[in-house]
């Protein structure tokens, strides 16, 4: 929200070069092309290795100092815990990266959450509901998209407002009940939530190929270069002639798609949903977004980077609980490391060495 | 001196003729078994669980009453707002107000004014600070608490061990008193540590994530006391993910009916016991019954509703009993 | 009501009627007139009375609304040099049990009690944004790491509890003078929201009247311009979150006076009903253009829409919904009918 955003004719031109200068490009591989550096140096000055770094030694002090961090039960707990919120950076990142943010992914959550939970109770079956939930929350991406492009709201209107009629929606449904009894015993349903797959947890699996997924999209696919190019400089993107609009309502629909995912998989992991299902996950989504390295101002990002970023929020949390912090402290210490590691990044990027 | 006494006559017997005739004076100023009534039921918020319990016990049972009409309203667990809805029921000149004060203090000066102004007040678990409310219906969260410290130190773990607390929303009384009760209760064995408290919100995933932490810190935990039921079926599903199913006892707190509630849990054995923080319901809408319909011209002031452990003898017929 | 547009900004706006643009200059008041008309048509009635238009309700309504006012406030400052805060609410917080604390715990005196919370949530504001200039990340991560920080210092301030305020002398007891703010005048006007209107006054005067306002919406229409036009652009984006840090003090302790009561759950999710205010008020989310009184219409605007939905007893999910409804349509007017919004990019 920084910055210019209205440009003046006259400076049209001057600004477009000035924005094409500042465009970080995904990879590094064409800046080097004169001087060709070694793999080293160049895996050095990627973006990932700060974070990875970060992390390493977040791991490392935790090893030493909490009890029982890095036994193989914390860990395995661990990949499952971070794989519902996980899922959910993934959209977020996308729409990210084209310059959007999604403020509702909480309340999809919880909406996806109690629909599906609701649907099982009276009688639907688990794959028709599952189904019948996520084009709900993709109707829900898709009116955020709208709302962006057809009528140019700035994202954070449009989500913020479908943040609450989310959440006024999965109250309607609940009906201030807890919604349960909808799983038969020991069935396959619960295995997507708390089940494990070769020793680790399911949804850690699920996320990771997704993850995987996302990765080679982004980076490979003309769709993935098509999104850096819309969040690097908009106009510029719709003066190639790709079509910004189809793009960026598209980011919106997988965004709330993965939220619906994860309020899905996390209600067959506790057996019961409430309507406050995803509260305040949006912020840990975002906050693990930005600590990967995407910028909210879009063009910026990469799946190793929000994954690693992800696996922070959650090592810190778990460590903080393990150290037996206090709550409060907890606050304090998730919101410094956020700013630390946008930062860093700065730092890292020589942000403010050109001024 | 004449006049003295004369006066001095004058207001006692005033005072006198004015005593005997409040003491007859119905609480309610419009009362009788011929009008409708509405009662406005301020809720602190309708995100907790509990609360969400109550609502419906009320919903359901106010069938019993064809001449109330409930209203309630969700205070979004914010005084502003459950301020504001205090003041709007009486503009609507409800009949009748039903609170659960999200907080004492900020809930008092709004009450105080719908009692000074006429309207009967019943609270319901919660206070609010000082005298200015009809009736109060609860339970006490610090001397259930420490009820189950008490069982738990002796029944539980009479030869000691390490024990952990999964309480509420820091800052908001009930986790307060809970927590504070429970600490009380376990004093009484010296050989119980507690070695792990920390605030789970009330809701259950955040319980899974930190129990397990602490199941890591602390291997040995024994025994879990949590603020309500849906942390409990958290530490549960914790506690079964680390393999510690059978190691760890559970405690939780509200008795809540239904497949995720507490009775039914502990029924099947995965939780040691649950100790019940009944709503009230039943006795607020008799004593609204008493108030509105009866004219009643006093009612008990305190009615505690006392709390009944749910634990392996009698869990499976409950069960049976409460589900509807 | 005065919009005040940079000349950049008008090269951008494409008005495409001129009723039409009248009336979204006037949106938030128009939103209110509606706002208050359908709350007089479904207002439940007493004896030929009006329930909504009762002296007491009014009364109400802007009682309820006096603590997300003032943060709205200088919400409408920071939006329009192009920033944004989200942690008004954890701030307002933090004051109000800093305020509790030091009174009845402490044993501070009033003025010295004020000086310091108002200090803190200026100080706050004011790193918040230094850390945002002058490492240039954005307020949006900045606000957001903000709010949890406040959060846990007002966990801390308060040792976990939440801290009731007794008025008399004493220790243990806070000076009956700060029993002031929850008191009503006359019976009627809320102190508290006395205090929203003064502020109101002052914040308007502020924007339109004095060169640091114009400054402020230089900065936020065009920051390259103005900081050529030679407007000190870092001073002016550090002192609107200290501007934002100091209504949240305020609003904290007006919430500590008015409810004699400091707890580290207070003002949370308050941040966006200000946003909300000052959205449906009519500035512009991109900076650079907005309105007080817009801000001030938007506020009252949603304080009543939640007063006819309570009075008419619907359920707090339609509220939401309501709500969510209400912002997405100033949003679509804002961009659809002005012209303001992406398409200028």
């Amino acid at each position: 929200m920084q910055g210019p955003r209205r440009i003046p004719r006259v400076d049209l031109l001057a600004t477009l070069a000035h924005e094409a200068s500042e465009m970080n490009k995904p990879t590094e591989a064409i800046t080097s092309v004169k001087r060709r550096a070694g793999l080293g140096a160049r895996l050095l000055r990627t973006r990932e290795t700060g974070i990875i770094g970060a992390l390493l030694i977040m791991v490392l002090a935790l090893s030493i100092f909490a009890p029982n961090f890095a036994s193989i039960d914390n860990i395995l707990n661990d990949t499952r815990n971070l794989s519902f919120v996980g899922i959910v950076v993934l959209g977020q990142a996308a729409v990210m990266i084209t310059g959007g943010i999604d403020l509702s992914v909480g309340s999809v959550w919880g909406l996806s959450a109690v629909a599906s939970a609701a649907m099982m109770q009276a009688g639907m079956g688990v794959v028709p509901a599952c189904v019948l939930t996520l084009l709900i929350a993709a109707s829900v991406g898709l009116f955020n998209g709208f709302c962006v492009t057809k009528l140019r709201m700035l994202p954070f209107v449009p989500t913020l407002a479908t943040m609450s009629i989310a959440r006024a929606l999965a109250l309607v449904i609940t009906r201030g009940k807890a919604i349960d009894g909808f799983r038969p015993d020991g069935d396959a349903f619960f295995a997507l939530g708390g089940g494990d797959i070769l020793g680790l947890p399911t949804p850690f699996v699920i996320f990771v190929i997704l993850a995987i997924i996302a990765g080679v999209v982004l980076k490979r696919s003309v769709y993935g270069r098509q999104l850096y190019a819309v969040g690097g400089n908009e106009r510029a993107a719709m003066l190639t002639g790709l079509d910004v609009d189809r793009l960026k309502i598209s980011v919106y629909v997988m965004s709330s798609v993965l939220a619906g995912l994860a309020g899905i998989i996390e209600v067959s992991y506790l057996s019961s949903a409430i309507s406050n299902q995803g509260l305040g996950k949006e912020l840990s989504v975002i906050a693990a977004a930005v600590i990967g390295g995407t910028a909210l101002s879009g063009g910026e990002g990469t799946v190793i980077g929000v994954f690693v970023g992800t696996v922070i929020l959650e090592v810190l949390r778990n460590g903080l609980i393990l150290l037996g912090t206090d709550a409060y402290w907890q606050g304090v210490f998730v919101g410094s490391v956020i700013v630390f590691a946008v930062f860093i990044d700065q730092l890292r990027k020589g942000v403010w060495r050109r001024r | 001196m004449k006049v003295v006494l004369q006066t001095t006559l004058l207001v006692a017997s005033a005072a006198l003729a004015s005593g005997a005739w409040a003491a007859g004076k119905p609480l309610a100023k419009e009362c009788g078994p011929n009008n409708d009534y509405v009662i406005g039921f301020s809720q602190a918020n309708f995100k907790e669980p509990y609360r969400e319990h109550v609502n419906h016990e009320l919903e359901r049972l106010v069938k019993n009453y064809p001449k109330f009409k409930l209203v309630i309203a969700d205070g979004q667990a914010t005084v502003n707002t459950q301020v504001s809805q205090v003041e709007n029921f009486m503009t609507q000149h409800v009949d009748l107000l039903m609170i659960s004060p999200f907080e004492a203090a900020p809930l008092t000066p709004s009450v105080s004014a719908a009692y000074k102004a006429g309207v009967p007040v019943i609270e319901l678990d919660r206070k609010t600070s000082g005298d200015n409310y009809t009736a109060f219906v609860g339970g006490d969260n610090r001397a259930i608490a420490k009820e189950a410290g008490e069982w738990a130190a002796k029944t539980l773990l009479p030869d000691g061990g390490e024990a952990a607390i999964l309480e509420g929303l820091p800052s908001s009384s009930p986790a307060i008193e809970r927590l504070e009760g429970f600490k009380a209760g376990i004093a009484s064995n010296p050989k119980i540590k507690l070695v792990a408290v920390q605030p789970v919100d009330w809701m259950e995933d955040q319980a899974v994530t930190v129990f397990s932490a602490m199941l890591q810190a602390h291997p040995d935990i024994k025994l879990v006391y949590t603020s309500n039921d849906l942390a409990a079926a958290g530490a549960y599903i914790a506690a079964k993910q680390a393999g510690k199913a059978d190691q760890v006892k559970i405690i939780g707190t509200d008795g809540l009916p239904g497949p995720s509630g507490g009775i039914r849990a502990v029924a099947d054995g995965q939780w040691a016991a649950t100790f019940t923080y009944p709503t009230g319901a039943a006795q607020a809408l008799e004593l609204a019954k008493k108030i509105l319909i009866d004219c009643a011209t006093e009612v008990p002031r305190n009615i505690l509703v006392p709390t009944q452990r749910i634990d392996q003898a009698n869990a499976k017929s409950l069960y049976g009993k409460e589900k509807f | 009501m005065s919009t005040t547009p940079t000349s950049t900004a008008t090269a951008a706006v494409r008005p495409r009627n001129s009723l039409l643009t009248y009336l979204v200059r006037f949106q938030s008041l128009l939103g209110l007139v509606l706002v208050v008309s359908a709350g007089i048509m479904f207002s439940p009635r007493r004896h030929g009375h009006i329930l909504f238009l009762a002296p007491d309700n009014v009364a109400n309504i802007i009682r309820s609304i006096s603590e997300t006012g003032i943060l709205s406030l200088g919400m409408t400052f920071v939006i329009i040099a192009a920033g944004i805060d989200l942690s008004v609410g954890a701030v307002l917080g933090l004051c109000s049990v800093l305020t509790a604390t030091l009174l009845v715990n402490e044993g501070w005196g009033l003025w010295s009690t004020l000086s310091l919370v108002v200090a803190t949530g200026v100080i706050f504001g004011a790193i918040q944004g230094a850390i945002s200039t002058k490492f240039r990340i954005q307020a949006f991560i900045v606000t957001l790491a903000g709010l949890q920080v406040a959060r846990g210092l007002s966990l801390i301030a308060s040792n976990n509890s939440f801290i009731n305020i007794n008025y008399g002398t004493g220790p243990g007891n806070a000076p009956p003078a700060f029993g002031i703010l929850g008191e009503r005048i006359g019976g009627v006007f809320p102190v508290a929201t006395l205090v929203f209107l003064v502020l109101a006054v002052v914040a308007a005067f502020l924007l339109n009247n004095t060169r640091y306002g114009r400054y402020v919406v230089a900065v936020g229409g065009n920051e390259k311009a103005a900081r050529l036009s030679g407007i000190p652009v870092s001073a002016i984006k550090i002192s609107v979150y200290a501007l934002t840090g100091f209504v949240a003090a305020i609003a904290g302790i007006v919430h500590a006076g008015q409810f004699s009561f400091g707890s580290p759950n207070d003002g949370a999710g308050y941040e966006l009903t200000a946003i909300a205010a000052v959205v449906i008020g009519g500035t512009d989310l991109f900076g650079g253009a907005g309105s007080m009184i817009g801000t001030i219409a938007g506020a009252v605007m949603l304080g009543a829409l939640a007063n006819i939905l309570q009075l008419n007893d619907v359920s707090a999910a339609m509220q939401l919904l309501a709500t969510g409804a209400i912002i997405v349509v100033a949003a679509a007017l804002q961009t659809y009918v002005v012209g303001r919004g992406v398409s200028a990019r």
